[in-house]
This record gives C-alpha cells, sequence and structure tokens, in this order.
C-alpha cells in the first residue's frame, strides 16, 4: 500500500504527516499526532460521537473520514479550543454546569455544541437536543449536558 | 457559623473537569508506552463444562501475537475469593459459569489479539448445570466445588424479640 | 483496515478514468463504507475518493427538475430552501438520517448506492419518481430510480459506473408530500419502518392521484400500487385511510431482525400509511387555499 502525504489546517497551523491510506483522522490525531483529546467509544462505527471534530466548520465523527479527505482543509480538535491555555466558553460552560462525569464524552459533546452555537446561537432545547443527538454519554442522563449548551449560548449571546 | 462555611451548601466543580473539558485527561486507551502489548480474554461459552484440550497451535502462529496463557502458566497462587477463595484466574480443567475466562491472548495488536481468540480450538465437554441456589444446596444437586456448592453459612441473630415486643 | 490504494481524482473526467481501474469502489462521505470495511464487509482494493469533485456537489432547480448532485449530503437537503419548498418528504427524510455528524458528512448518491431498505432518502425520492444519471468511462444512462435499485445493497450501477446525479419534477396543483420514520429511539436511528406519500386534490377536493413508498418492509423501498389504486378518485376520509391502510399490508413482506419483528413491522407500516396520507392531503388542502 503506498504511502500518501496529507497537508491540512490543524488547529490553525499548517500539519504535514505521510502514513497509510487506510487510517482514519481518529488514528492519525491520536496515534501519530499525540491528540488523544477525540476517542473511539464505540469501535469507530460512526455511532458514539466521541470522536467529534470540526471540519470546515461541520460537526463530522473523525473515525469515519480516511486521512486523504482531510488534505487541504480546515479542522479543529478538542485541543483546539484551549490553544492558548484558556477555556472557550463552551468547555466554561460544561465545566460549571456539572455536565462532565467521566468525562470520556466530553470532547465530543464540547466540540459538538461549538458546532451548534456557531450554526444557531440560540438553540431551543428540542435544537439542542437534536444537535447533540449524535453525542452518546451514559453518565449524565443529558440534562446537565443540555444545561450546559444552554448557559454556553447565554455566555456567547453576551459576548 | 453559616458564614464559615466553604463547602456545605455550596456547588463544587469537580477537581478533574477542566482537564476532561480540555480533552487533557488521560484515559487508558490515551496512554502509549514503549513495547506495549494488547491482550484479549477468552472465555467459555458453556455454563458448566469440563475443558477437555486447548489447542494454541493455529492461534499462535498468527502474526503479532506474543504468548496465550491459561493456568498452567500462572506462577504462585492461581484462585482468589473473599470469603473462600474458589475462583480461578483463569478456569483449570473446568468451567463454572458462562464467560468465566479461559485463556488470555496477548499481542501486539488489538487485531492480532482478536484473530488469535478465533483460532484457538478448546473443546469443551457441557456438563448439568444448576441455576437455582435453592435446587444448589440440596444434595442431589450437580457439585460444582469439592466441597459442595454452599461457599458458608453465616446465622444473624441480635436482640430479644420477646422483650422487644 | 484493509490496505488500498487511494484515488483523489478533482473532475468528472479524472473520475471516469480513476473509477475504470480494476477494483475501484467510490468513496463519497464514507459513513456507510468505513465502518462496513473495519468490519471487513465491503472490501476495496482500489479506493476512490470523490471528495475534490465539486462538479457532482449541487442542488440544482432546473426549471423542469430539479437535480441534485450525487455529493449532496443529507444537512445541504435539509437546510436548502428550494428541497423544504418542492419536496418536504425529502427534506423531511434527509434531516432525519443518523445524526448531524452523519448527516454532514452521509450523500445522497451514497444513501441511494448503498441500497439499504430502510434509507430514509429512497421513499421520498421514489414517490416523485425521481430518476437516476449515470455516468462512466463508457458513456451515460438514466433510468428510474425504482429500477436502480435491484436488492438489498445491490443497485444497477455496473463496474466503473458512478451516480452523477438525481432528479425528479417539482409537483404542480394541489398536493402534499410527507416523510415520517420510526425507529427505536428519536434520534441517531435506522428506520424501522419509514413512509413516504405524495397526494393529489383536484377542484372537487377528491384524491387525483397519489404515490406511497413503504421502506424497511421489503427487500427493497416499495411502491404500494395496490394501496394508491384503492384510493384513487376517492375523497379522504379517516375510513377511507383505515381501509388503505389494511390493503398496504398485504403489499409488504417484512422480516424479523435485530429492530423490531416482522408482525411490528407490518403493524407500524398501516399505521404510518395512514400517517403519511392524512398528512399529505392536509398540506394538498393547505397548498389549495
Amino acid at each position: 500500500m503506498n504511502q500518501i502525504e496529507v497537508i491540512f489546517n490543524l488547529n490553525g497551523r499548517e500539519t504535514k504527516i505521510s502514513c497509510d491510506p487506510n487510517k482514519t483522522l481518529l488514528d492519525v490525531l491520536r496515534n501519530d499526532l499525540g491528540l488523544t483529546g477525540a476517542k473511539d467509544a464505540c469501535g469507530g462505527e460512526g455511532e458514539c460521537g466521541a470522536c467529534t471534530v470540526i471540519f470546515n466548520g461541520k460537526p463530522v465523527n473523525s473515525c469515519l473520514i480516511f486521512i486523504g479527505q482531510v488534505i487541504g482543509q480546515n479542522i479543529t480538535t478538542i485541543e483546539g479550543l484551549s490553544l492558548k491555555g484558556d477555556y472557550h466558553p463552551v468547555q466554561k460552560a460544561f465545566v460549571e454546569a456539572g455536565a462532565v462525569q467521566c468525562g470520556y464524552c466530553t470532547p465530543g459533546a464540547v466540540i459538538a455544541t461549538k458546532a451548534l452555537l456557531d450554526r444557531n446561537p440560540q438553540p431551543s432545547d428540542q435544537e439542542i437536543r437534536d444537535g447533540l443527538s449524535g453525542n452518546l454519554c451514559r453518565c449524565t442522563g443529558y440534562n446537565k449536558i443540555v444545561d450546559a449548551v444552554q448557559l454556553a449560548a447565554r455566555e456567547y449571546s453576551n459576548g | 457559623m453559616a458564614d464559615q462555611l466553604t463547602t456545605i451548601g455550596k456547588s463544587e466543580i469537580r477537581k478533574d473537569a477542566w482537564q476532561k473539558a480540555a480533552g487533557k485527561a488521560l484515559y487508558t486507551a490515551d496512554i502509549t508506552v514503549e513495547n506495549l502489548y494488547y491482550g484479549v480474554v477468552v472465555r467459555s461459552p458453556h455454563h458448566y463444562a469440563r475443558i477437555l484440550e486447548i489447542n494454541k497451535t493455529a492461534a499462535l502462529k498468527i502474526p503479532g501475537v506474543h504468548q496465550i496463557l491459561t493456568a498452567e502458566d500462572i506462577p504462585g497462587e492461581k484462585i482468589f475469593g473473599p470469603l473462600v477463595p474458589d475462583q480461578p484466574s483463569l478456569a483449570q480443567g473446568v468451567v463454572r459459569h458462562l464467560g468465566e475466562p479461559v485463556a488470555l491472548v496477548i499481542a501486539e495488536t488489538r487485531l492480532a489479539a482478536q484473530k488469535a481468540k478465533e483460532e484457538i480450538k478448546i473443546i469443551y465437554q457441557p456438563l448439568v448445570p444448576v441455576f437455582d441456589p435453592v435446587l444448589a444446596v440440596k444434595s442431589d444437586a450437580p457439585q460444582l466445588h469439592k466441597g459442595g456448592n454452599l461457599v458458608t453459612e453465616l446465622n444473624v441473630q441480635d436482640g430479644d424479640i420477646k422483650r422487644g415486643y | 483496515m484493509q490496505g488500498f490504494e487511494y484515488l483523489k481524482p478533482g473532475t468528472i473526467s479524472e473520475l471516469k478514468k480513476d473509477l475504470s481501474t480494476p477494483g475501484a469502489r467510490i468513496l463519497a462521505g464514507g459513513t456507510d463504507i468505513v465502518p462496513k470495511m473495519r468490519q471487513g464487509i465491503f472490501t476495496a482494493p482500489v479506493l476512490v475518493d470523490t471528495s475534490r469533485v465539486g462538479a457532482l456537489d449541487f442542488i440544482e432547480d432546473q426549471g423542469k427538475e430539479v437535480v441534485l448532485g450525487a455529493l449532496t449530503t443529507h444537512q445541504k437537503l435539509a437546510d436548502s430552501p428550494l428541497i423544504q419548498n418542492v419536496n418536504p418528504a425529502l427534506s423531511a427524510a434527509a434531516e432525519s438520517v443518523g445524526c448531524v455528524q452523519t448527516r454532514c458528512r452521509g450523500t445522497v448518491g451514497g444513501n441511494i448506492a448503498n441500497a439499504s431498505p430502510a434509507a430514509d432518502t429512497i421513499p421520498p425520492l421514489l414517490v416523485y419518481d425521481a430518476v437516476m444519471y449515470l455516468q462512466s468511462l463508457e458513456g451515460e444512462r438514466t433510468l428510474s430510480l425504482e429500477e436502480f435499485i435491484k436488492g438489498p445493497g445491490s443497485t444497477e450501477l455496473n463496474p466503473g459506473e458512478f451516480i452523477h446525479s438525481v432528479s425528479f419534477t417539482p409537483l404542480q396543483g394541489s398536493w402534499g408530500s410527507v416523510f415520517i420514520k420510526i425507529g427505536k429511539r428519536s434520534g441517531m436511528a435506522i428506520s424501522v419502518v419509514n413512509a413516504s406519500a405524495v397526494v393529489f386534490l383536484d377542484n372537487d377536493g377528491l384524491i387525483s392521484d397519489t404515490r406511497i413508498a413503504l421502506g424497511a418492509v421489503a427487500p427493497t423501498v416499495k411502491r404500494c400500487r395496490e394501496t394508491e389504486k384503492f384510493i384513487l378518485g376517492n375523497e379522504p376520509s379517516p375510513e377511507l385511510f383505515n381501509n388503505a391502510s389494511e390493503i398496504c399490508r398485504k403489499e409488504i413482506t417484512p422480516i424479523t431482525d435485530i429492530r423490531a419483528s416482522d408482525k411490528y413491522r407490518i403493524h407500524s407500516a398501516a399505521v404510518l400509511t395512514r400517517r403519511v396520507l392524512e398528512q399529505a392531503v392536509e398540506q394538498a388542502r393547505e397548498r389549495k387555499s
């Protein structure tokens, strides 16, 4: 299998790697780039959302994307939300609302929330649940996550 | 007094929430070390059965497989248990519940371990199981352990009912 | 995950060439293919990534027809005001596929090519008599969506051939088009049963034309033509739709699988048939006034 060279924009920086084309973006993030924020909680079937990243502004499951598909594209991972050491409003909201328990779903849910609020800054309760329907959580029962999104939405609108 | 309370009546933020929200918290799957191997457990498909043979030959040929361990490979104590040590780490000659660990495959990748697990050939002789604790105490029940099926008997008594009522 | 040779054409003519490589298969959004490759169910010695072929990503109102490029994502379909107007059933179906992450990657071409009996975008296209436009190095051809799907996971696509686009004619007059699906949960669910219907009302309020499609109840999405014939020419009423829902039971052959039993599917298909017809009539009446 011939390796491919992939150059893409990762968290605002141009990133270059060479690897087998049958690696997914999730594989590369976790194993080659040391970015373990995105998680695999369903065996790479795109069923849990723990691997969610932002791809050209849209939330996607990184376990379903072959690495060649990101050539020349923009990817933001959970690590990209606190690059300078301070926390993104959505991260703060999750922490303050008590929406973090085991934390395994949290990076995916935070990213999905950012994508949702970027698209719809004032989502209704139903729109929040629809927007995060791809992010499974075994711990919280989802209500605190909805609270976190609502808190983040208020912070977003306050600037 | 109330103005001296620093925790009671207040909402506390989890100590690890910030790291988790930042994607920086390290879970087991996030940690890589040199010479890391992956283990997969081979489990019994029977409720109660004798193990007649474990054949690892084909499984050991799978590329990346390092070892396949069974009970005989365990140095030291092979059995544990809180009240009575009767639970083998890996089954010895007999399996006593569905899913009891029989062998441990160790390989360089999870995939290799999975593949090897499928290649292990274990021959079982299924025995008649017992599922009901009331039946299990009877003398004619299948005896799962040398000392019988009764782990222990505890008699709990306290107080004087006649006096109390 | 199996290894493969990875090709990434940038134009339709490059795609035609790459796809005629022996063993070449198409990669679009990857939401169906990647898990299948991981499980070893789908293999491709050569994988042709179409993500750079922008010419296949479009939603066009061409007057007589609305044309969807094969690479149009479900999210784009769901967000499109044009589709919400001309095919509300398709808009609803696209919105219901998986979750937002799936919708941002999965494509209508991929959904059709995957040919699951439970596919959500197929019933709303079938009731619009959608047409498939296929291309290859050898040439091009069109055929109806109904002819295109042969069985579960099986289509008319020949090696080297790809879906360029799918088109349908916007409806005229007083019409309603509806899609409903039920699954084991309200989000991120594969349809246990889905249904789509189009109903036309004439000036007297009678049903002048209707098309009904049921999914996940047969090897392919089923047009329920007996049920359609039964309803034609009649005045919409609860009794009519109850009777219709009984007839559609005989037109489907659901199986029992991990998601539901055949009995549950038969019952649900009848209920959904009644519901899509009722709602389509309501829509048609609103459109009239």
